[in-house]
């Protein structure tokens, strides 16, 4: 492994450490319900490990709770889960060179956070070891997140296991909040979306809220702002567009 | 309690969250962007994140709505102020869990 693969790695870790402080206590809260819905201890860490997705899993376990049927919840997920076709799509046209069988393994682990950190990350740091730093911190936060929730199931009051449930939606705000900050554009179309979901979510099922306000206020601001000013321009030099650009995801410390 | 195949909706689950996230990887990323597609691509993280939080955020709580609002006013004014996000975090959990010790009778 070369010195700059490493390097890469250590940092995609870094850049991972907010989002752990996000993932545990959610997962906690996740392990806390999944076993007042049923599943065993096992299946409750098991689930975390094969279907990795936070709103996901929160969905079926209480749909599960619900007796709600088999295709409901399977359906339901999709539907949640769908907005990875998009953040997939972006992650890996980042990663031209990347084989087939790469994709298939580094796309189990596509999530909202891995997404946001990545897609967000200056051109000259959105490698593949970079993206498996993010994934191994992130991944195994997650899982640790589930295991801990097992755990404490028997030591916290429901009170503490229910104030966690906000974690992950302070973690969405702290990511999308500086990008509104640099430019008034994205602050127009950050606004937008949240007032036309939280309307839309009145009369549509909640999930659908979501997908269409999110594709439909990103096509808009595609169509109308020209200027994102927001991925690193490939005319400028790299050291000049890391400085004008930072990321998402960088800006801890 | 009645049970219910767990084994079975674990594996099910997995199934319809790896397809969506797969089938791009696999297909999609071969394909150029138009210069509108990738504004479009760039813009997804702020609209995808921010529907994800309006309005879940208020149902975050369960039977506690009131308290997810000062919950979500202390993320926004901890992210406005730059703080880290692993603080931007606590403080906004801290908030909720504090209001809820409040709150019990």
């Amino acid at each position: 492994m070369s010195e700059k693969t490493l390097s890469l790695f250590w940092l995609g870790m870094r850049s991972g450490i907010p989002v752990v402080f996000g993932y545990v206590p959610v997962g906690i809260a996740y392990g806390v319900s999944a076993l007042q819905a049923g599943f065993s201890p096992f299946e409750t860490v098991l689930m975390s490990m094969m279907v990795y997705s936070g709103s996901g899993q929160v969905l079926g376990v209480s749909m599960t709770a619900q007796h709600a049927g088999l295709t409901a919840i399977f359906i339901a997920t999709f539907l949640i889960n769908f907005r990875y076709f998009i953040m997939s799509a972006c992650i890996f046209s980042r990663l031209p060179k990347l084989r087939s069988l790469g994709r298939i393994i580094a796309s189990w682990f596509v999530v909202d956070e891995t997404f946001a950190i990545f897609t967000t990350a200056p051109e000259n740091k959105a490698k593949l070891p970079y993206l498996v730093g993010i994934i191994a911190l992130t991944y195994s936060s997650w899982v640790l997140g589930a295991v801990i929730g097992v755990v404490a199931h028997s030591i916290l009051p429901e009170w503490i296991s229910a104030g966690l449930g906000i974690a992950l939606y302070a973690l969405f705000i702290a990511i999308v909040v500086p990008g509104c900050r640099r430019n008034a554009k994205i602050l127009l179309i950050v606004l937008a979306t949240a007032i036309s979901c939280t309307l839309l979510s009145l009369v549509i099922d909640g999930s659908w809220a979501i997908v269409i306000s999110t594709l439909v206020w990103a096509a808009l601001g595609a169509f109308f702002i020209k200027d994102l000013g927001l991925q690193d321009n490939k005319d400028q030099d790299k050291q000049n567009s890391v400085e004008k650009s930072p990321s998402l995801g960088q800006d801890v410390e | 309690m009645e049970t219910q195949p767990y084994l079975l909706i674990i594996l099910g689950m997995c199934v319809v969250s790896f397809l969506p996230r797969v089938i791009p990887a696999l297909f999609i990323s071969k394909v150029k962007f138009s210069p509108f597609l990738k504004r479009f691509l760039d813009l997804i993280p702020y609209t995808a994140m921010t529907a994800l939080v309006f309005p879940g955020i208020f149902y975050s709580v369960p039977g506690h709505m009131d308290v997810t609002y000062f919950g979500a006013g202390a993320a926004i004014l901890a992210a406005i102020l730059k703080l880290p996000f692993a603080l931007t975090v606590t403080i906004a959990v801290a908030v909720v869990l504090g209001l809820l010790y409040y709150q019990l009778p």
